[in-house]
């Protein structure tokens, strides 16, 4: 069975661990939500399990075998990673962009095809419009789902084995309907098999779509489990060291978050 | 797309076999374009000894070495401007090509000493190889400098080339003071660039070079593509960042290593041909390097024409024509970026 997995990891910066003693599991099929207060160390696990971080202990696996062992072509075909920040240098295209997810694939995919592929990728993510014009000029949130394209894109060419996707604030600087639909788009991935991994800050938005929520503070993962189950208020209120209810309105329930 | 993709391909291929054709008519001794038709045998109208001679010996060699040397300066160019992802990554500006004319200049100067313990058949070599070695270190150290954990301090970038630089020139200025008068003459006309000792036998090895160095960056023109994200995303979406650098740092080095083996060192031509072509064709690196290449031969075979020929029977240095165009063209790009994005 194919999995991702991080063992007792630790990442540091000098002799400063930003994470200790991490464990946890990506599952094909499920999407975890990683939350956390800033600086807990939430960007770091997922730069860890993406293959970026040096471990100064532990290991991360992806199908049992450690990831530096991994051809990068081959990794690529495997997981995709949607950074926090994405500048491009020169003027590519968002469509360029968007095809750049395919680089692993070129040697299978003919030029119309990953053409194909990529403009439904940013169709999938309102971001066709964009296609011909030049990455630099668009604004923080059609960067956001021009990039996200380029994500979706790559995870989904693969046919081979379960990809996982990985997604680092992926609606930061979106707007509430693209927040949604770039959930949504996560959502299916994981219904159709792909094992997902986002870093979120909105706990409405984790309720919601993710199957497990991981807790993050101070390096260390405190909390893992089902959505349901991690998500409660009292805990809550805690972690975020400000005062969280749980409103019930129209059969449907949210977090709100009373200020400090 | 390969029709869009071709077209403006043929137009500068088109656009270099025409400067070619002019660097080969043009200059103190003009050569009528019927005279060329039949030296290449394209015409059955004789020609004179002198003129057969002035083509073949003189400027064949001469506008095949600018042609070669624009063509590396601008591919190495646009393959640093993505190394660094920035388009002000020249390899004048950097430092590479002064650290290439310092090793070269060495050899000049120094090289007699050692000359004796070299097998003759590889005298010719030493030259292109010293330069090498020279660019190489001198990427390597920028590189270290301005690029840390896939993020390029532009400002970094810009002082390490000033830096790297000032060193050569104390290094030359050292040499000159060093130098006999033969060497002299040689030594000025390598740090101001020209083409006007070009012979068949002093450019075969580093036109070699440059064969092997230049082409082969074609195969990795999507890597580069991918590079624009920044080396973390690249190395996402499947490559091995690590050791495109290093290839890309190598043939950087050798390239234009080789150029300065033949020609010393020739400013802006890295700058100015892949900007002109990203402003016509786009950034993807599949068209770009080949037709910055392509950009950056004419350039350097109409300079050379206009060199030879302005000051005739006289030569204006050719470093200095580039540097009239490329050093303005330098700071309207510093400008525009300066106030775009506060550098």
């Amino acid at each position: 069975m194919s999995t991702l997995q991080a063992q007792a990891i630790e990442v540091r910066v000098g002799a400063k661990p930003l994470i200790a003693d991490v464990s946890l599991t990506v599952e094909p099929g499920e999407f975890l939500a990683v939350i956390g207060p800033n600086g807990a160390g939430k960007s770091t696990l997922l730069g860890a399990l993406a293959g970026d971080r040096h471990l100064a202990k532990g290991h991360v696996l992806l199908d049992g075998k450690r990831l530096p062992r991994w051809n990068k072509r081959e990794l690529a075909k495997r997981r995709a990673v949607l950074p926090q920040h994405s500048n491009v240098a020169f003027d590519f295209t968002g469509l360029q962009v968007a095809m750049l997810g395919l680089l692993a694939h070129r040697d299978r995919l003919s030029e119309p095809q990953m053409r194909g592929l990529a403009e439904k990728a940013l169709n999938e993510t309102e971001a066709l419009a964009f296609a011909d014009r030049p990455y630099t000029v668009l604004s923080g949130g059609e960067r956001q789902r021009v990039q996200l394209a380029r994500v979706l894109v790559q995870c989904d060419a693969d046919t081979s084995g379960t990809p996982f996707l990985l997604l680092d604030e992926p609606i930061a600087g979106l707007d509430l309907s693209h927040q949604h639909a770039a959930l949504a788009s996560a959502r299916r991935r994981a219904d159709r098999g792909l094992g997902v991994l986002a870093v979120l800050h909105d706990l409405n938005m984790a309720a919601r779509y993710a199957d497990r929520v991981a807790i993050m503070e101070q390096g260390r993962v405190t909390a893992l489990g089902n959505t349901d189950t991690v998500l409660e208020p009292a805990r809550l209120s805690t972690v975020f060291a400000t005062p969280i209810v749980r409103v019930e309105a129209d059969g449907a329930s949210a977090f709100l978050s009373l200020g400090r | 797309m390969t029709l869009t993709l071709k077209r403006p391909i043929a137009l500068f291929a088109l656009a270099a076999v025409a400067s070619i054709v002019g660097g080969l008519c043009v200059g103190a001794f003009p050569v009528g374009f019927a005279d060329l038709l039949s030296a290449l045998g394209l015409s059955a109208k004789p020609i004179d000894d002198t003129t057969s001679v002035v083509l073949y010996a003189i400027r064949a060699p001469r506008v095949l070495a600018a042609f070669c040397v624009g063509a590396a300066l601008a591919a190495s160019g646009a393959a640093l401007q993505s190394l660094f992802r920035n388009p002000l990554a020249d390899p004048g500006l950097l430092g590479v090509s002064s650290g290439a004319a310092l090793a070269a200049v060495s050899v000049i100067v120094l090289g007699e000493k050692v000359m004796h313990i070299v097998p003759p058949d590889l005298r010719p070599w030493l030259l292109p190889v010293a330069a090498f070695g020279g660019g190489l270190i001198s990427t390597t150290v920028v590189y270290r400098l301005a690029a840390r954990e896939g993020i390029t301090l532009v400002g970094t970038l810009l002082l390490a080339g000033i830096a790297i630089n000032a060193l050569t020139a104390a290094g030359i200025g050292m040499l000159v003071f060093v130098a006999d008068d033969q060497q002299l003459r040689t030594l000025i006309f390598w740090t101001m660039g020209g083409f006007g000792g070009v012979t068949w036998a002093s450019i075969i090895p580093a036109l070699i070079v440059l064969a092997i160095a230049v082409p082969t960056l074609l195969p990795v023109a999507h890597l580069l593509d991918a590079l624009a994200l920044g080396e973390r995303e690249a190395g996402h979406v499947g490559v091995d960042v690590e050791r495109l650098k290093r290839r890309l740092v190598a043939q950087v080095a050798l390239a234009v290593g080789a150029g300065v083996a033949i020609s010393g060192t020739v400013g802006f031509v890295g700058l100015i041909a892949p900007h002109i072509v990203r402003l016509l064709l786009g950034p993807a690196h599949r068209t770009l390097l080949p037709a910055a290449a392509l950009f950056g031969g004419a350039f350097l075979v109409l300079a050379d024409a206009l060199a030879r020929t302005i000051v005739s029977p006289a030569e204006l240095p050719i470093g200095v024509l580039t540097a009239l165009v490329g050093g303005p063209f330098f700071l309207w790009l510093l400008a525009g970026r300066a106030s775009r994005e506060g550098l």
